[in-house]
């Protein structure tokens, strides 16, 4: 093949694997039995498969495919970032007209590998708070939890505003909202407390983009800095095949500022090539190629200036020292927090994930909260401390856990929350609802409200009324239905908080559960 | 000429400037939610009637004419029978096909109420994803799949089926229920019910608390409505029969909670069905309207078929459940308010047994 043909095979396959990525995200949608495992892109993803598996201690199936990837990093190096990464792949297409190629600071590429570093120490100590920085669980949360739920609101906005003067375009939207909805959207609209929050984040990563090109994965992508690692003795390497005229075309053209030409020579970091292939038809030499194995150029009695190796970031014992106790720190100060000593009120955790040593086996990846049909399923905030940020729990005042629905263990890459079946997952207990009788519309107001007993889906009803006679302030008799819990039925799927009519916080709220052994 | 990147930049900027005037105008104020609680002593009015048509042991075809006094409540004439029919006709047997079709001849056939090329949608109650039928919380799929094929065989141009489910998916549900099966080997749609095609509409006069909610169009603009609950027990309005059933083509039926019995009463002052048959093949009567249990669902293998939803509601409730209907406000409140009789003076009855 031709330079420019290698180029464009990597456009190809790059543009087709962020399709294909974007395709299993929408494809969620239908449910969690497909063909193709649809977190396809974590199962291949080696910080997440050795995150998890060092900080759960123990083998993850499902993650074995990450072996696979490892060997890929070994034979291609980074080529993983330029080919296949979608969110390389956004990175490159959302990007400043003229690429300045400028570093921005020679140093700060060492920045992804103390970051692998602080992930490794911590993972081995059990924690995995930082898998947040892996980009693929990065675009899917931002996918699921900001991305899909604004598109939904412009579909939904759209057809509202169309539908009763645009007959023509009915078939269209009869096709989203018959075909795609609950195939390729989601069932229902949904609202994510941080959505704005991941957006900025997202947002942020492009926009670093306008200080240099790719700066996410040159300077802070941890699993970058993987193969990165394993770029230095990769078996793929580019190469100068023979003597240049030291242009520096290359130079210019390279987004990760991997190639480096001074009038003494040429040189690649192999640790920062992402295999982009870029520099192939910009070289007016052909002095650039790709070479499988092999220690030198190929042409004999070149100068030795000639090298695919370069030092200039060079890994210190103390980076890793220093790595090692930032995370000893940093999971000794988590482990002292307040969200160690007692569970948050509303830590309400995924069906089966409470006591499944949540924390050290899940990475963040929001695909629970993306296959979860009514949204209740969300990045958090700090309700399990610092140390679970962004880890799902259910907000149950914008969606429940539905008594017919178990999908989030099914998806679960990692088993953090554990695969029940259906009859298993409607016996775990997530959480106790409670009861606000001062706000209560039936307790307080003297008005008639069942909406919590009329959803409550476990068959012998956890909520249940009680029709009392009571004297309503202006001194007439009147019979209310007064709702009551039965804690020991309630699973806190959250339904009632839900559905509860009363506007800010519901008169019934789902509590961290507190199972109490059985009477008697 | 454009470059284009800038055309793109361009396309993108237009699009969110459109769709953010959109989503803005979507955000306007929704009509009625300040609406206040209704006052705590509802409007009493005595219950007159209590002589209702006994129900007679299950015979072959025959026709029951009672003579009772009827409601001096009833401000308006209640909606019309189809002339020399009868108004009210009750089906039993063990094939929910071969009732479902006995009850809609009994009231005439389907040709008195599906003309040829008409749009049809049945509105059975798939109230959530997480039970078979066999747990009476969604309507029987043969009752709902026989009524389709009646529908085409009058010469509908289309039918289609659709509810809204308080819980899970409409397509879990849809499935979960066996509706989905039953209605497409027939060759009707299942319509998943579209957030985009609700409207305001503003109720008329007679109905006492909403001014104004949000209803599914096609409900409204479809020819013929066939709306086939099932038979359940409600902690709240006591039993969820035809005019309860409605809230399943209204956003927001959470919130009509807190002066239910009425609202229902109202939301059949603006929707009404040509035609309510409540499936009572299976009754739910207890634990409602969710389910789950078994020992809860009792076999009644009975239709009830009517124009009139509180008739059927009202007949329902007295023969299904043993309550008397003015004991169930919605139905007292739907007869004050000339939406139809829950007694059954001068109402020809026609029983069939198949």
């Amino acid at each position: 093949m031709t330079p420019s043909r290698w180029r464009r095979a990597r456009q190809i396959v790059q543009i087709l694997s962020a399709i294909f990525f974007f395709a299993l995200a929408f494809l969620t949608y239908r449910g969690f039995e497909s063909p193709i495992p649809l977190d396809l892109y974590l199962r291949v993803d080696p910080l997440v498969a050795f995150g998890a598996m060092l900080a759960a201690r123990a083998v993850i199936a499902a993650l074995l495919l990450a072996l696979a990837a490892v060997a890929f990093g070994f034979i291609f190096g980074r080529a993983w970032c330029g080919w296949l990464c979608p969110l390389g792949a956004l990175l490159d297409w959302i990007s400043p007209r003229a690429w300045r190629t400028a570093e921005a600071h020679k140093t700060w590429k060492r920045v992804k590998y103390v970051l692998l570093f602080v992930i490794f120490f911590a993972a081995l100590l059990g924690n995995l708070s930082l898998m947040i920085l892996d980009p693929i669980t990065l675009l899917n949360r931002t996918f699921s939890s900001a991305f899909v739920p604004a598109l939904n609101i412009v579909i939904v906005s759209v057809e509202t505003a169309l539908y009763p003067v645009a007959p023509p375009l009915h078939p269209l939207f009869d096709l989203i909202e018959q075909n795609w909805r609950g195939t390729l959207l989601p069932a229902h609209q949904t609202f994510y407390q941080l959505g704005w929050m991941l957006a900025l984040v997202f947002g942020g990563v492009i926009a670093l983009n306008w200080i240099a090109p790719r700066f996410w994965c040159r300077y802070l992508c941890p699993l970058g800095a993987v193969y990165a690692l394993q770029a230095k003795i990769s078996w793929l390497k580019p190469r100068a095949v023979k003597d240049c005229s030291h242009c520096a075309a290359c130079m210019r053209v390279c987004p990760t500022n991997a190639i480096t030409v001074t009038q003494d020579g040429f040189s690649v970091d192999p640790a920062e090539c992402v295999v982009c292939m870029d520099c192939l038809p910009a070289c007016p030499e052909s002095v650039i190629a790709f070479q499988f194995g092999g220690q030198r150029s190929a042409v004999s009695g070149q100068p030795s200036a000639i090298s695919s190796q370069r030092s200039d970031v060079d890994l210190t014992r103390r980076h890793l020292i220093g790595s090692a106790l930032a995370s000893v720190g940093a999971v000794a100060l988590f482990r002292s927090a307040p969200s160690a000593a007692r569970d948050d009120a509303w830590l309400v955790r995924p069906p089966g994930a409470q006591d499944n040593n949540f924390l050290a086996k899940c990475i963040r990846c929001a695909e629970c909260s993306k296959i979860c049909p009514t949204g209740v399923l969300q990045p958090s905030l700090f309700e399990a401390g610092v140390e679970g940020f962004w880890s799902p729990i259910l907000y149950t005042r914008l969606g429940y856990c539905d008594y017919s629905c178990n999908a989030c263990g099914q998806i679960c890459p990692t088993g953090a929350i554990p695969p029940l079946t259906l009859e298993q997952k409607r016996q775990s207990i997530i959480g106790t609802a409670y009861i606000d009788e001062n706000r209560c519309i039936p307790w307080a107001s003297y008005r008639p409200c069942v909406v919590c007993e009329e959803m409550c889906p476990i068959p012998d009803k956890a909520i249940r009324l009680d029709a009392v006679d009571v004297i309503a302030p202006d001194g007439k008799k009147v019979q209310v239905q007064r709702p009551r819990v039965i804690p020991d039925l309630c699973i806190g799927c959250g339904i009632c908080e839900y559905k509860c009519p009363l506007t800010g916080p519901a008169a019934i709220r789902v509590y961290t559960p507190m199972p109490l052994p059985p009477l008697g | 000429m454009l470059s284009r990147r800038e055309f793109i930049r361009r396309s993108i900027l237009y699009s969110l400037a459109l769709a953010s005037g959109n989503a803005l105008a979507s955000c306007a104020p929704p009509a009625p939610t300040a609406t206040p609680l209704p006052p705590t002593s509802a409007p009493t009015i005595a219950p007159t009637a209590t002589a209702l048509a006994p129900t007679a042991a299950p015979t072959a075809t025959r026709v029951v004419n009672v003579t009772a006094v009827p409601l001096p409540t009833m401000t308006a004439t209640p909606a019309a029978p189809i002339a020399g029919e009868p108004y009210l006709a009750v089906a039993r047997g063990a094939s929910p096909a071969a009732i479902t079709r006995a009850v809609v001849d009994a009231l005439g056939g389907i040709k008195k109420f599906v003309k040829p090329g008409n749009d049809v949608i049945i509105k059975p109650n798939i109230c959530n994803a997480q039970n078979t039928f066999e747990y009476a919380s969604t309507t029987n799929p043969e009752v709902v799949a026989e009524l389709v094929k009646l529908c085409l065989e009058a010469g509908a141009k289309r039918v289609r089926v659709m509810d809204q489910p308080f819980s899970g998916t409409a397509t879990a549900a849809y499935a979960k229920s066996g509706i989905r099966d039953a209605v497409e080997k027939v060759g009707g749609e299942m319509e998943v019910m579209s957030s985009a095609k609700y409207v305001t509409v503003n109720f008329p006069a007679t109905a006492r608390d909403l001014k104004s909610w949000k209803i599914y169009q096609d409900i409204l603009k479809a020819d013929v409505v066939i709306n086939v609950p099932i038979a359940k027990h409600h902690g709240g309005a006591k039993l969820t029969l035809a005019m309860k059933g409605l809230m399943g083509v209204i956003t927001n039926p959470g919130g009509i909670h807190t002066a239910l019995d009425q609202r229902i009463a109202d939301l059949n002052t603006v929707i009404k069905p040509t035609l309510n048959i409540i499936d009572s093949v299976r009754a739910l009567m207890n634990h409602g309207p969710t389910g789950g249990n078994l020992r809860d669902v009792k076999m009644m293998n009975t239709l009830i078929a009517s124009h009139d939803p509180v008739a059927t509601d009202a007949y329902a409730a007295q023969i299904l459940f043993d309550k008397k209907p003015q004991d169930i406000a919605y139905i007292k409140f739907g007869a004050e308010m000339g939406l139809g009789r829950h007694d059954f003076g001068n109402v020809r009855i026609k029983e069939v047994t198949v």
